[in-house]
């Protein structure tokens, strides 16, 4: 009996530093806005990013509708706790350009999150083998 | 149906999976044809990585069921219990994970039509990317002239 608890609460505390590792707050918008007529949607996974280095490209573009962008950084200020590098911008005290470097996912995964506000808000997540400098060679010339 | 007809039909299960068109019906009868050990082909043997099916659940199968270890049976109790807390924790949070499917996805949503051209999503990926681009170069020359303000001000 006494081993049966030590075990369930390893591998309790196991599951839930991986929970708290690849959940995300962001995730929830990027299915939510799917079909939303002031929002744009797109998910790529797998081999059709093998030329960046990454495995899953996910973005959601909304224009005039302060409505859904404030739900967007309100999800992403969450989210951005938990980074471990940032590039952030500020205009007009509104979020204006970030880019945050999160912890790896439990595969060994790179997780991005790059963003652009204002009346058109980009919200886009990166996650893959490619490494910074990857991500910045198609970001900055 | 004969092995042969049935290698076809799996093959071009696979196909349908990762272009992300199985209904649930084809994804089951493509486990179970997995699972099956017969069919060894590359793609098969992809899927079977992707899909995470094991070989050797065939019906065929006639091993007799082990009675596990002492230990093993306290390892499976502790497991199934994290298994439904973890459950509690993903469909109770309200905070999903990324939605994770296994394969290939390539689609995009612009307001409420649906695009499932590779080369359209690709070419609206590659114009967000190219917009961010400038946004982080506008950035980046804002962060050069602040630190040039800096040094002049402090000459």
């Amino acid at each position: 009996m006494k081993r049966l608890i030590i075990l369930t609460l390893t591998a309790l505390c196991v599951t839930m530093a991986v929970s708290a590792q690849s959940s995300l707050h962001i995730g929830r918008l990027f299915t939510q806005l799917q079909g939303n007529p002031d929002a744009s949607v797109t998910c790529i996974r797998g081999g059709a990013l093998k030329d960046y280095k990454l495995n899953l490209f996910y973005s959601v573009v909304v224009e005039d509708n302060d409505g859904l962008s404030g739900q967007i950084e309100a999800a992403l200020a969450k989210d951005a706790r938990k980074a471990l590098d940032r590039e952030v911008q500020y205009r007009g005290g509104r979020l204006h350009y970030a880019f945050y470097v999160l912890g790896k996912t439990a595969e060994g995964l790179n997780r991005y999150i790059l963003f652009s506000g204002g009346r058109r808000t980009v919200l886009i997540y990166l996650e893959g083998r490619a490494d910074r400098s990857v991500i910045n060679s198609f970001l900055k010339k | 149906m004969d092995n042969n007809n049935n290698e076809k039909y799996l093959h071009r299960l696979i196909e349908l999976y990762f272009d992300g068109m199985t209904s649930l019906d084809e994804e089951r009868q493509l486990r179970r044809l997995l699972a099956d050990g017969r069919f060894r082909s590359a793609e098969a043997e992809e899927a079977r990585a992707v899909m995470c099916v094991a070989v050797g659940l065939s019906p065929t199968c006639s091993r007799k069921p082990r009675r596990l270890p002492a230990f093993g049976r306290v390892a499976a109790a502790a497991v199934a219990a994290v298994a439904v807390v973890s459950a509690g924790l993903y469909f109770g949070s309200g905070e999903k994970t990324l939605p994770v499917s296994k394969g290939q996805e390539c689609y995009a949503y612009v307001g409420t039509e649906l695009v499932r051209d590779p080369e359209v999503v690709m070419e609206i990926m590659q114009a967000q990317l190219a917009e961010m681009s400038e946004v982080a170069d506008d950035f980046s020359r804002d962060i050069e002239n602040t630190i040039l303000t800096i040094k002049y001000t402090e000459q």
